[in-house]
């Protein structure tokens, strides 16, 4: 078991194999060796925390992702990759913009990679297909181009 | 508990319709008089992102805001309805405050405070995975680099430095009048057209520049009516330009003929007036895609047999005559075996013979008259048995709809290959009611060909009745999901108890049920329903009888108090692949309503109206939308709303403490 104390103070006992998910901690566990010295999560809350871990439970008996599966997994398999387990990942993600953001901070701080590439492929969700003046509504963004600049940014799209 | 506000609305508009105002307090009143400034009026119409102090700041001047809406909308209710000079300032300043919100909201968003490198992640999240699904054709609206680019300047920054979001070039038209007209003609011609093509080649120029080293993934096509702009003799501006790239194609799609081949391949087409002869080597390809319109018998394709780096290749549509590629390399290769031809059937020989590497073998279409023509010529294609040592998935689909020359081919092939660590076969034929053949050769070829350790199975309008079923269940031991299509003829409740449970028995308990399958998936195709009352008759059965089936497992974890039970328990799931066949089975299914009496009538009844009601959205807008949109819309309320729904006929008790899991209806169609 994985001692793990959020940046709000909360203490999580978690298991090694999930723990060890994230990058970071395995390499700090790595670093200070057998010891029931809690590891501190500096920048990320409880409430994210919980997703995170939530996350890595689900996913512990994962295969890791491998560089060298280019083209080779068998059409059903990614059917499945993409389909079926993303069921429950798609509710996983199903949050508030504020906490997907958050979950990807987190993701990032923890070095998860799957969770990383997951929560920014449900952020690509939101834009995909998306025109640009429905991208700023969905993100709150200020089109901050001039009207010049802009007119010169479409002209880009001859082949869209 | 409501706003304390609310209690003044209320009794305001009794005084308005009695003709009296409720007199306004002193605050309301410098409330409304007030103008809000912005706590940040230099993050405004910016997307940058605030400090920790203005973020505090902005805050506290939503919540006042928040009041003095509030306060507002007090006001309004207190104005007789009549009085317009009165209602029409306080709807003003109503609005102006609104939008204050609005715009001070946004600057919280926590998109401002995404680092770069995070940005350009959720961009990259963005392209389609061209690095590891079969390389095909996309059209430039599936590649959202421009829209990123033209958001705002920071996102503009962020693609531009980018190199990887414009890495794939998804339709490049060879033909297009636009550029190929000018360069044959090299004459004086219509203005427009000029233009277009300068716009043109400036566009595939700037997409080249932004990708900067990184590998390219390619698709260049040539319409099949249009050879009068493109020919062997003569490479279009366009492809020269990406010719100059040709070192850092990864991956290459054509759509064209076997001119547009050489015009690509060929070093000694086009270069005289370079003044070099350039020899093309892709160095980096590693996935190729041939898509080839016509064949010719008598012509070889050998540009590629060197690449160094090619593991993936598809050939589709006609085959052509002599290919030759770096077999001993390739880890997945996709084939179609189907012209009257011998040569195609001797590339599957070659694939076969020399690609020991391969991890995938999908055969798209094998057909009889090429099997035989080959067989005739050359005897067996495979005089001994081959192992395959790394194939992890086979796919065979059969082209004629004679059974018995199809049998043999299947079981040639099969019986030939031995695959110990194939993970999925995948065979399919044409539609047979009597599909039962097919499977003794499959059962065969599991027991010669070492592949009891299989975990998918796929059988594609094979059909076979339950006591068959339990045979192959037994042959692997490991299976961990099958898809069928709905059979016919034979009772699908059966085949659901016997693939979810392992056996047919009426009278399991609870305590004995044991899953057998993790997933047992069953295609539902529109003709099947239509035409075949069998399936019309048996799918509301065959949904009940599968949810007892579900509930009785559920139970015995329930019992066993097991952690997860969710993840133990398996899946069943109906895969349709349009709205017709959605359509189709809802019809049907709405038959299980019932009387309507019970609870669970009732419930599934108001199911069925929700349903109804996705499929009036999705029919709204399929007449209104474009085809994009309506993908789109298709997808997302038909993937998510149906699901959801079903998620509403797991809670549902069908007896007492049971309830029915793990049942799912996708959008999808597989294959």
């Amino acid at each position: 078991m994985v001692i793990l104390i959020t940046s709000d103070n909360v203490k999580y006992v978690v298991e090694k194999d999930v723990a060890e998910l994230s990058v970071l901690v395995k390499n700090m566990l790595e670093d200070i060796g057998p010891s029931d010295e809690p590891i501190p999560l500096h920048n990320v809350t409880s409430t994210v925390f919980n997703k995170v871990l939530e996350y890595c439970i689900y996913h512990r008996n994962d295969p890791p992702p491998s560089d060298d599966d280019e083209g080779c997994a068998s059409p059903l398999h990614k059917y499945l990759a993409s389909h079926i387990c993303s069921e429950w990942d798609q509710r996983f993600f199903d949050v508030d913009q504020a906490l997907l953001f958050d979950i990807i901070l987190a993701a990032n701080y923890l070095d998860i990679k799957t969770l990383l590439d997951d929560a920014c492929k449900a952020v690509a969700h939101l834009i995909q297909g998306k025109s640009t003046e429905e991208i700023r509504g969905i993100f709150n963004i200020v089109n901050d181009f001039t009207p010049e600049e802009e007119a010169r940014v479409k002209k880009e799209n001859v082949s869209s | 508990m409501p706003p304390a506000h609310w209690h003044r609305v209320r009794l305001s508009r009794l005084f308005s319709f009695l003709g009296r105002h409720e007199p306004e307090s002193d605050a309301i009143r410098t409330q409304i008089s007030s103008v809000q400034h912005s706590p940040v009026q230099h993050l405004l119409d910016t997307n940058a992102a605030p400090n920790p102090q203005e973020r505090t700041r902005i805050l506290e001047a939503l919540s006042s805001a928040r009041n003095r809406e509030c306060a507002l909308e007090q006001a309004l209710a207190n104005t007789p309805l009549g009085d317009e000079s009165a209602r029409e300032p306080i709807r003003a300043r109503l609005t102006e405050t609104q939008a204050f919100q609005t715009r001070h909201q946004a600057l919280l968003s926590q998109f401002r405070t995404l680092p770069n490198e995070l940005l350009a992640l959720v961009f990259l999240a963005c392209l389609p995975d061209a690095a590891s699904t079969p390389w095909t054709g996309l059209s430039w609206a599936q590649i959202g680099s421009f829209r990123l680019s033209q958001v705002c300047r920071k996102w503009r920054r962020i693609a531009i430095t980018t190199p990887e979001l414009w890495s794939v070039l998804p339709d490049i038209p060879l033909d297009h009048p636009k550029f190929s007209e000018f360069a044959r003609s090299q004459a004086p011609m219509v203005l427009q057209w000029a233009l277009d093509m300068y716009s043109y080649l400036k566009f595939m120029e700037e997409v080249l520049r932004r990708s900067r080293e990184k590998d390219l993934y390619i698709h260049i096509s040539v319409l099949p009516s249009s050879t009068r702009y493109f020919d062997a003799s003569f490479r279009p501006p366009i492809l020269k330009m990406l010719l100059k790239h040709e070192s850092r194609w990864a991956a290459l799609g054509i759509d064209g003929n076997f001119d547009t081949v050489t015009a690509i391949c060929d070093p000694g087409i086009g270069h005289l007036e370079e003044g070099s002869l350039h020899s093309v080597r892709f160095l980096r390809l590693r996935r190729l895609r041939l898509n080839l319109q016509t064949a010719h018998n008598s012509r070889v394709i050998g540009a590629f047999a060197e690449a160094p780096a090619l593991i993936d290749v598809t050939i589709s549509a006609c085959a052509p005559p002599d290919i030759r590629l770096p077999f001993h390399q390739l880890r997945n290769y996709r084939g179609n075996f189907t012209s009257g031809f011998m040569a195609p059937v001797c590339t599957l020989s070659s694939v076969l013979d020399q690609a020991r590497s391969l991890q995938v073998l999908d055969i798209f279409t094998i057909g009889y008259s090429a099997w035989m023509h080959a067989m005739t010529h050359h005897g067996s294609i495979l005089k001994n048995a081959v192992t395959l040592e790394h194939l992890r998935f086979l796919a065979i689909r059969l082209e004629e709809p004679r059974t018995w020359p199809v049998i043999r081919v299947l079981g040639e092939l099969l019986d030939h290959l031995i695959t110990p660590s194939l993970e999925e076969l995948r065979v399919g034929g044409q539609r047979h009611k009597d599909g039962s053949p097919f499977l003794p050769v499959i059962l065969r070829s599991i027991a010669t060909g070492g592949r009891s350790s299989m975990r998918r199975l796929y059988l594609w309008r094979i059909h076979f009745t339950s006591d068959q079923l339990e045979k192959l269940l037994k042959a692997t031991p490991l299976l961990e999901e099958l898809n069928i299509n709905l059979p016919a003829h034979v009772r699908v409740s059966d085949l659901v108890k016997v693939a979810l449970l392992g056996t047919i028995s009426r009278q399991i308990s609870a305590s004995r049920a044991r899953p057998r399958l993790k997933s047992l998936v069953l295609h539902v195709l529109k003709e099947d329903i239509e035409n075949d009352e069998t399936i019309a008759e048996t799918l509301p059965e065959v949904v009940r009888e599968s949810g007892c089936v579900l509930s009785r497992l559920r139970s015995r974890y329930n019992v066993q108090a097991h952690a997860d039970i969710e993840d133990c328990l398996p899946a069943l799931r109906f895969i349709f692949s349009g709205m017709g066949e959605t359509r189709c089975a809802q019809k049907i299914l709405n038959f299980w309503v019932g009387d309507g009496n019970t609870a669970i009538d009732r419930s599934i009844g108001v199911l069925y109206c929700r349903l109804e009601d996705i499929l009036f959205l999705l029919e709204d807008a399929h007449f209104n939308e474009s085809r994009n949109r309506w993908t789109e819309s298709f997808l997302g309320l038909f993937a998510s709303e149906l699901n959801s729904v079903m998620n509403d006929v797991e809670a549902l008790e069908l007896d007492k403490n049971e309830q029915v899991s793990q049942l799912f209806v996708s959008s999808e169609s597989y294959p």
